[in-house]
């Protein structure tokens, strides 16, 4: 009797196992599978704009302490590079830090949001910068934000 | 004497686990395959970050992607090209494909911007204006 039952417990540990096996097989697939699937790159955006191939020389440019009576065509950010710093100059006019700049294009969107915004970056001055200075731009309001290309050069 | 007994019920079944293991081999194959396919076009790189950036619209628009390596090289579908390359392939893609065509730019945000400034020039003379830039997704920190 004792033997038998023995036999029997046997029985049911051997058809345990093997009916684990091809479990753990799907359940492997299964991770497998979530983990080729899961992207863990991040979300890539793009950022529009356009190029501007003309000149800054015959359009009313904004003034540096804009008022609402103010008008203009475009404004000309550079973006220049000195001691591994980011130099701003709107209309030729350095600005202090980043935060004079994003408030002077705050308000001079707020006078004339459809004004060119041309962006004029050094060779120097690395990528962050310039789509900062992009970024802002947008942010602030301007609904046109233009590369200035050098045609020729 | 000693009968012998019968199989009961005869149960003769498809065994399931080793066709869903094939399946789901076959699927996570022609993924990861599918994966690196892409990453032929979609260099590895540091993008800018952006709050004001936009998803991709997912629309019909023709779009050529040139990516910009850190030592300055131009890959143009996974292919370093030359800017005068560049040029005349832009040049041909807009005749082609008339004032839609997008050039989409992705380069690492510590690159200097006289690396990008060929694709810049490339674009200006093949008559191409819509450039976009491939950028991260940031908060807006305000």
């Amino acid at each position: 009797m004792i033997a038998w039952r023995t036999r029997q417990r046997e029985s049911a540990q051997a058809s345990l196992d093997s009916a684990m096996t091809p479990m753990i097989d799907v359940v492997f697939l299964l991770l497998v599978f979530f983990v080729c699937t899961a992207s863990f790159k991040l979300i890539e955006q793009m950022l529009p704009g356009t190029l501007s191939a003309q000149s800054a020389g015959n359009t009313t440019q904004a003034p540096i302490r804009p008022t609402p009576e103010d008008d203009f065509d475009q404004v000309v950010l550079r973006v220049g590079w000195e001691n591994d710093q980011p130099l701003w100059i709107v209309n030729d006019q350095p600005l202090a830090d980043a935060t004079a700049l994003r408030e002077l294009l705050n308000s001079l969107a707020a006078i004339k949001p459809d004004a060119r915004l041309i962006l004029h970056p050094v060779p120097e001055v690395p990528m962050e910068y310039v789509i900062n200075a992009w970024d802002w731009s947008r942010l602030a309001g301007f609904q046109a934000v233009a590369f200035a290309v050098n045609q020729g050069e | 004497m000693k009968v012998p007994r019968r199989v009961s019920g005869s149960r003769i079944g498809i065994n399931m686990t080793p066709m869903i293991d094939v399946v789901f081999l076959l699927v996570i194959f022609f993924l990861v395959s599918s994966h690196l396919v892409r990453q032929e076009t979609q260099v590895e790189l540091p993008l800018p970050v952006a709050a004001s950036g936009e998803d991709d619209p997912m629309s019909d628009q023709p779009r050529v992607t040139i990516n910009v390596r850190a030592d300055g090289t131009l890959l143009l579908s996974g292919r370093p090209v030359s800017p005068v390359v560049l040029t005349s392939r832009l040049t041909a893609l807009r005749a082609g494909e008339g004032d839609q065509l997008e050039v989409r730019v992705r380069t690492g945000r510590g690159q200097p911007y006289a690396s990008v400034e060929p694709v810049m020039m490339a674009c200006t003379q093949a008559g191409v204006w819509n450039v976009t830039w491939s950028v991260y997704r940031q908060e807006p920190a305000r």
